[in-house]
């Protein structure tokens, strides 16, 4: 369980006042749940998801994980929980590796990384699988660079990364913002199918008010610094696409 | 160029081989330029010098040589991590602060001649030496370089992002890089030294470009980058590059001097650079 107590972020920018790009954020996000948030540009989505991850550490607040304070935890040991793909479909991968290369280097986040070969005939075997279940015939092109995919093959590929390993949480920020209308909800589909499947206790950001309403099992508005409104399933699946329009409006 | 020079050139080749695996770990692995090598080399140079005009076992000097050259490796590691000072700067400050300690390792005098005393070449094939060296340190870096590990080194000259997002250290590994990096350069200083038989403060000057300029060939030469073949394109590369130097410096229509040596490497590596890039090819 994702536990944030009372977060806040102030970017002091070299002037007296700052600027504080969260205050008073709580939010309780139990095994298996998937949650979306929405909210305008600059709002502090991304922020907030550095926060979770411990790039950043927050001005105000914690962040506890099955009890844990994830600012207690060292760095390389949080990557053990914390799985991420981001929107910028070629930061997510590494353009220069082959597919294989990037799925076993993702295979082995969170645990030591040891002298030992890291080709081998029991990961090809996983991974042919998991490409398959894509379903976008990656399975037969393993030994190509990531740099030859087009877009929505790269983030098929970091969406795979990022659930190779297991996680306490999935953070997912506009992993659709880059590609066109077609193959974003082609990937969404995906993201879902695996979220569903394993079980994965995901946050996911998106400006998508399809996928928003769509997917996930409540949604949040971050707006002004905090979380200004919650819907929950059931609240957001009846929304129409003007009143959504009338959400972000007033903001 | 007769069968003497073009061997005495393949020995050289093997020698800056070593020298340019540690070159290609950090310029090309890590995506770190670090300039340490020059001061890294003399230091194997100099560890060598030393222990061998006493006497020591000379394989035994390589190892200490190459010790050395991790310490120096690490150094530039703390400068760059700890003191948050540019990767560039980190590298130059270790090489010019080099510059005393090797002088001091050397006793105070700025060259060590070696003549008469037991090395590693002492009664035995030169080029035969060489060769089982050098594929002892390709076979290990090869190795290395398929395993997680290595692949986790790799990840932090691909992408920094990637490479936190999935838990590497980039601090650890760019000190980890960096100590392998100056630990073959050690190595490869002290093995010129004891093939040469002397030790000089100024032998290290031009290590990283000629390292660089091998590293070079070696993408021309295997441009597809199976990363089994990165590590013995450094060496095939150096060896390519001495013979072509040789070639160059003795051939008459040029008209050539030894003193040009610097003037064509460069050249050499600006067309290696101009030419069109190639991508790495599935394979
Ligand atoms: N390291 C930083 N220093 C100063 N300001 C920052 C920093 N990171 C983000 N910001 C500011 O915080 C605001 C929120 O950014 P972000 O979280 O990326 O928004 P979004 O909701 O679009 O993801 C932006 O105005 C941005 O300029
Ligand atoms: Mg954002």
């Amino acid at each position: 369980m994702l536990v944030l107590k009372n977060i806040g972020v102030t970017f002091d920018g070299g002037t007296s006042i700052g600027s504080t790009i969260l205050n008073g954020i709580n939010l309780r996000v139990c095994g298996g749940e998937f949650v979306i948030i929405i909210g305008g540009n600059g709002a502090g989505k991304t922020t907030l998801f550095n926060v979770i991850s411990g790039l950043l550490r927050p001005t105000t607040g914690q962040v506890m994980l099955d009890g844990k304070d994830m600012a207690k935890i060292p760095a390389h040991e949080r990557s053990q929980y914390v799985a991420r793909v981001v929107q910028n479909t070629m930061a997510g991968t590494m353009c220069n590796l082959t597919i294989f290369e990037n799925l076993a280097f993702a295979f082995t986040r969170g645990k030591r990384r040891k002298l030992l070969p890291y080709s081998t005939s029991a990961r090809r075997k996983i991974f042919a699988e998991k490409l398959e279940s894509l379903g976008i015939g990656l399975e037969k092109r393993m030994n190509a660079t990531v740099a030859s995919l087009s877009g929505g093959q790269r983030q098929a590929i970091g969406l795979l990364m990022s659930v190779l390993a297991p996680s306490k949480i999935l953070l997912l920020d506009e992993i659709t913002a880059a590609l066109d209308p077609k193959i974003s909800d082609s990937v969404m589909a995906l993201a879902n199918k695996i979220i569903v499947a394993e079980g994965r206790t995901t946050l996911m950001i998106t400006h998508n008010m399809a996928h928003a309403t769509a997917y996930g099992d409540r949604m949040l508005l971050l707006a002004n610094s905090h979380f200004q409104r919650e819907f929950s399933g059931p609240e957001k699946e009846a929304l129409t696409p003007s009143e959504l329009a009338k959400v972000f409006g007033e903001v | 160029m007769n069968t003497l020079e073009i061997v005495s050139g393949v020995e050289i080749g093997l020698i800056y081989g070593i020298a340019a695996i540690g070159i290609c770990l950090t310029f090309r692995l890590i995506d770190f330029p670090d300039m340490t090598c020059d001061g890294s080399f003399v230091l194997g140079a100099a560890i060598s010098g030393i222990l061998i005009k006493s006497g020591c076992n000379p394989w035994l000097a390589l190892c200490a040589a190459t010790l050395g050259g991790a310490l120096a490796g690490l150094a530039t590691g703390i400068i760059h991590s700890f003191f948050k000072i540019s990767n560039l700067l980190s590298g130059i400050l270790t090489a010019f602060m080099l510059y005393s300690i090797n002088l001091r390792v050397m006793g105070g005098v700025p060259n060590i001649p070696l003549i008469g005393a037991a090395t590693i070449f002492s009664g035995a094939s030169a080029i035969a030496v060489l060769t089982c060296t050098c594929l002892t340190v390709v076979a290990i870096f090869t190795y290395l370089l398929a395993t997680d590990f290595g692949l986790a080194l790799r990840s932090v000259g691909q992408s920094k992002g990637v490479s936190t997002n999935y838990g590497v250290n980039i601090r650890l590994a760019n000190a980890v890089a960096l100590m392998l990096s100056n630990a073959l350069i050690g190595l490869s200083g002290a093995i010129f030294n004891q093939h040469q038989c002397f030790a000089d403060i100024s032998q290290g000057v031009g290590t990283l470009v000629i390292g660089l300029a091998a590293v070079m060939i070696g993408e021309k030469l295997f441009p597809c980058w199976s990363y089994l073949l990165i590590v013995p394109a450094c060496v095939v590369g150096s060896i390519v590059y001495r013979i072509f130097i040789g070639f160059a410096l003795h051939s008459e229509i040029l008209g050539l001097k030894t003193q040009d040596l610097n003037l064509i490497t460069g050249l050499l590596i600006i067309i290696a650079m101009a030419a069109p890039k190639f991508r790495r090819r599935s394979c």
